[in-house]
């Protein structure tokens, strides 16, 4: 990995943080809280990622992301769903984690059969 | 004898800016700028499709929703979490016009457009959910 390369992961960190930050400033002050959720699912790390790629590399690379992205989302999608039945039985640590144990199961599992498996 | 819910259209309340403190504030930022690093990472070594596909993983969520329960109770944080399902649905949205249109017209038109895609999907998704479901958008209670 090369400098450029290690300038440009640092750019994504801090282009990530400062969207996530901002996403979470506008679902702080908007309610309910349902529709402040919207935001917690925002793009604001792929806005912030897709927005380096396009600056430092290529189109050909931005559209490779959002192909995996698609998977990432279905993950997304069912990993809220998960938060949203367990947060009330085991509370936020908990439910949160078998939300993240749910993306991973799903977004992989995907990838495998979509990418690797189908070949 | 409670409210009757009141869905209606959401609200601002920019008052609840003074609430926010700067430790929050930072915990969301590393989430977010680690995820950022991580699917950049990735995106090197194993390649661009697998990358991309932690630009969807629920990096803030969980902080979020420790956050809201701490302070607020687990019912704010289970209607939080309903809302990020929508969120969520629109996400794939958003990564499906940056697939079909990167390539074929402006760059920054095509975040844009995503970035818009997001927001019309996740609004319908939530207009269908406080006309079908009014209680769990409750401007009363939430």
């Amino acid at each position: 990995m090369s400098w450029s390369d290690i300038g440009i992961l640092a750019v994504r960190g801090l282009a990530g943080g400062t969207f996530v930050v901002v996403f979470a400033l506008v679902g702080e002050v908007v309610k309910p809280k349902a529709f402040s959720g919207l935001l917690s699912a925002a793009p604001s790390v792929a806005l912030a990622s897709l927005s380096v790629t396009l600056a430092f590399e290529d189109v050909a690379r931005a559209r490779r992301d959002c192909v995996g992205m698609v998977v990432g989302g279905v993950g997304m999608s069912v990993c809220c769903v998960l938060a949203a039945v367990a947060i009330p039985r085991v509370h936020a640590a908990w439910g949160s984690l078998v939300a993240w144990v749910g993306w991973g199961a799903v977004a992989l599992g995907l990838y495998w059969a979509v990418f690797i498996g189908a070949r | 004898m409670p409210d009757e819910p009141r869905p209606g259209w959401p609200g601002v309340e920019l008052t609840k800016l003074r609430e926010v403190n700067v430790r929050e504030l930072a915990v969301r930022f590393v989430f977010g700028a680690a995820v950022s690093v991580g699917a950049g990472v990735l995106g090197k070594a194993v390649g661009a499709r697998f990358g991309g596909m932690f630009l969807a993983f629920p990096a803030i969520l969980p902080a979020s929703l420790t956050l809201i329960e701490n302070k607020e109770g687990t019912r704010k944080a289970d209607r939080n979490a309903i809302g990020a399902v929508l969120g969520g649905m629109a996400l794939a949205v958003f990564a499906g016009i940056g697939e079909a249109a990167f390539g074929h017209i402006s760059p920054p038109l095509v975040l844009a457009i995503a970035a818009l895609g997001w927001a019309a999907m996740a609004l319908v998704l939530y207009a269908l959910l406080a006309f079908f479901v009014p209680e769990t958008c409750d401007k009363n209670q939430d």
